[in-house]
């Protein structure tokens, strides 16, 4: 790359000012009311930015290994493989996609680092920095990239969204829950890189790694391997506080207006009713909510449900990263006019599936209000 | 070359026309990706047919230089495309960010969508123009246009029919259009995965349906139908619009003798539970006003359904009438069809 041009770099490029939206309104969607739980999320996005810049400003060479055609084509190979796993995941709510989702997304970020390495950033690297083969070389790799994207990406889209019922339900699902959008992102911002990657030849004097380092370079370099394993461990590790026992909210009132009876109940008979609220929460960060909102009412010979209970009423709260699955949700009464309602899920974190807490939530009420058992 | 081509070539060789041609091929376009309006009332592809236009004028304006064969370009023009090529390519990622953020922000998309009707066809215009004219927009804002020497004998008679072919794009399209919305039959459109509606009722299970047909592939009409559906056992029900009354059954287990509920406050309008054609929309076909039918039969299954007409075309030309049919039995089967 060329030294010897010093004008001074553009501070806003379309890429820049593109990727500073999608944190910005990332950042602006978590901080809306109602997810502030999800306070961890903006310091987590805070810290992949920090180690996009840390990455970003390491200068090195490719070195021996990446300096090579056939391993670079490798490496854009893997990038492709994996963004075809990623279009192929199946949305958060289909049992095991997440999982493979968020191992393929933890996948792409080595792997576009060793792109950067490989490349050394050249198709996004300001005019001032590359000289002039530099600069041909990378516009032809934009000038094949491109009709490559629209065919790739639009024509997926607009095929999909057209051909079926089902392909259109896929677009919209896969568009808002699955990894689609982030192989989209990463063919936006990364596919020049990716034929640039391709087509430069082998290097002719690859150079050792780390000699020509200087302490200040050698000491970004280790700051930003550190950043990389905190961005790449703190997933993993809240994924494990998901062991830590659940956090319960349970409070019961009694009803102001009291609802009307169920059939089989007496018409004249005076109904006094209560309501349940609460929700238990598995997991710190990563997380799950399992919220009961129900009422029962007594009446002195049996107690019923008022609302609740039924089994459109058994599903999952908030969650982040987790996913929850109903394992029992009933509602019997017993021939003592007690009246039972069980709602059992397992939680498990997206990440690392096999970690999974059951909760089971428990509202046991006799004929004459008293509270057996709740949560 | 004509005097009017010749003149039309002139008046695109001065930058601000040229500009105002990309500002406005810009700004349509974010207007199809927005939802305002927030339907088009049938005269959606009347916008498609605009932005074709000037589509093609930018690019004879640019001799077609984005699309041309490497190998009929010297250096400097192969240059020239490469450039603008990437260049175009990073506003291209610029463009699909602020017209995601359009979409899903502008007024009138505000609320979650319940139905999946995929993305809407204005949009899917936005994204193919963007796609298809980014590198031709990036040459006419630079001036990276072909030099005039003002000699129209000089105009090789290949660009000449180049640019008639492209302005036969305007026909094409309309003719497809045509044929897809009169003739492609209607499609289902089904719930969407990532919106859930809370609702619970003493002694019923209910669940919340929402479907719709979808005429003309993405190009047409949506006919929706949104409607929170319950079962005791006896019958089935529509709850959330007090045009349809509750069935007997439904209002003893609500309001028992001596309960004292007023019947107004039993089941009180819920737009989020049920509305009449929710989510209709006639972009590019003039829909009219949906009108919604419920029926309870002796066996106690609910027959419930959406009705709208479509006319594509003016002077009611191939106008069409959508159904979305929505039953349910007693003890909750739920059954969707139309047409």
């Amino acid at each position: 790359m060329s030294a010897a041009r010093r004008r001074k770099p553009p501070v806003f490029t379309p890429t820049r000012v593109a990727l500073g939206l999608l944190f910005t309104v990332m950042a602006l969607s978590l901080a809306l009311p109602g997810v502030a739980e999800t306070w961890w999320v903006l310091g987590y996005l805070g810290l992949i930015v920090a180690t996009a810049i840390a990455l970003n400003g390491l200068r090195r060479e490719p070195g021996q290994v990446l300096g090579r055609r056939a391993v670079r084509r490798g490496l854009v190979l893997a990038l492709m493989v994996v963004c075809v796993g990623l279009v192929a995941t199946p949305p958060f709510s289909e049992g095991q996609g997440p999982s493979a989702f968020l191992l393929l997304f933890f996948l792409l970020i080595p792997l576009n680092v060793a792109l950067g390495r490989a490349t050394q950033r050249v198709a996004t690297a300001p005019d001032a920095f590359v000289d002039e083969r530099e600069e041909a070389l990378r516009n032809r790799a934009h000038r094949i990239a491109y009709p490559l994207f629209a065919v790739v990406c639009g024509g997926t889209l607009v095929a999909a969204d057209m051909a079926s019922t089902q392909t259109r339900m896929w677009v919209i699902d896969a568009l808002i829950h699955g990894g689609p959008p982030v192989a989209l992102l990463e063919l936006l911002f990364v596919l020049p890189a990716m034929v640039f990657a391709f087509l430069e030849p082998d290097r002719l004097r690859p150079e050792p790694v780390d000699t020509d380092l200087s302490r200040l370079q050698r000491g970004r370099a280790r700051a930003a391997a550190a950043l990389l394993g905190l961005t790449l461990g703190t997933p993993v590790l809240l994924s494990l506080l998901m062991l830590l026992p659940p956090r319960v909210t349970a409070f019961t009132s009694a009803l102001t207006a009291s609802p009307p009876a169920q059939v089989g109940t007496s018409a004249v008979a005076p109904m006094n009713c209560k309501a349940f609220n609460a929700d238990v929460v598995v997991g710190r960060g990563i997380e799950a909510s399992i919220p009961v909102s129900a009422a029962a009412c007594w009446n002195g010979r049996v107690a019923t449900e008022s609302y609740g209970m039924n089994r459109s009423d058994c599903h999952a709260g908030d969650t982040l990263a987790a996913y929850v699955t109903t394992l029992r949700c009933s509602r019997t009464t017993d021939s003592g006019g007690t009246l039972h309602f069980v709602y059992s899920a397992a939680v498990a974190s997206a990440l690392l599936p096999f970690l999974t807490q059951d909760v089971t939530v428990h509202i046991v009420i006799d004929r004459n209000g008293n509270v057996e058992q709740f949560p | 070359m004509s005097g009017t081509g010749r003149a039309r070539r002139t008046l695109l060789r001065q930058r601000g026309v040229r500009r105002a041609l990309v500002i406005a091929i810009v700004v349509l376009t974010t207007i199809l990706a927005s939802s305002l309006p927030a339907s088009l009332e049938g005269l959606g592809i009347v916008a498609v047919l605009v932005l074709v236009a000037m589509d093609v004028t930018a690019v004879v304006a640019t001799d077609a230089l984005a699309f041309v064969r490497g190998a009929v370009l010297d250096e400097r023009e192969r240059a020239n495309r490469d450039r603008a090529y990437r260049r175009g390519f990073r506003i291209l990622g610029l463009a699909l960010v602020l017209t995601v953020l359009v979409a899903t922000w502008s007024p009138g998309s505000q609320s979650p969508s319940e139905l999946n009707a995929g993305i809407v066809g204005r949009v899917v215009v936005a994204i193919l123009n963007l796609l298809v004219m980014m590198p031709t927009l990036v040459l006419v804002w630079a001036d990276a246009v072909p030099a005039d020497d003002g000699d129209a004998a000089t105009t090789s008679h290949s660009t000449r029919l180049r640019a008639g072919a492209a302005w036969l794009l305007l026909p094409a399209i309309l003719a497809a259009w045509v044929v897809d919305v009169t003739t492609a039959p209607s499609t289902a459109a089904w719930a969407s995965d990532t919106f859930v509606e809370g609702f619970s009722m003493s002694g019923a299970t209910c669940t919340h349906v929402v479907s719709g047909r979808i005429v003309g592939l993405e190009f047409g009409a949506v006919v929706g139908l949104r409607a929170e559906v319950c079962w005791n056992g006896v019958d089935a029900f529509v709850v959330g619009d007090p045009t349809v009354p509750l069935p007997s059954s439904a209002i003893a287990r609500l309001n028992p003798p001596g309960g004292g509920i007023r019947a107004q406050y039993l089941d009180p309008a819920d737009p989020q539970a049920t509305l009449c054609g929710a989510e209709s929309n006639g972009d590019f076909a003039v829909l009219s006003p949906p009108v919604c039918t419920a029926v309870i039969d002796p066996t106690g299954t609910l027959h419930y359904t959406v009705r709208a007409r479509l006319t594509p075309l003016p002077f009611g030309v191939a106008a069409r009438d959508v159904r979305v049919n929505l039953v349910v039995t007693r003890v909750g089967v739920v059954l969707l069809s139309g047409g």
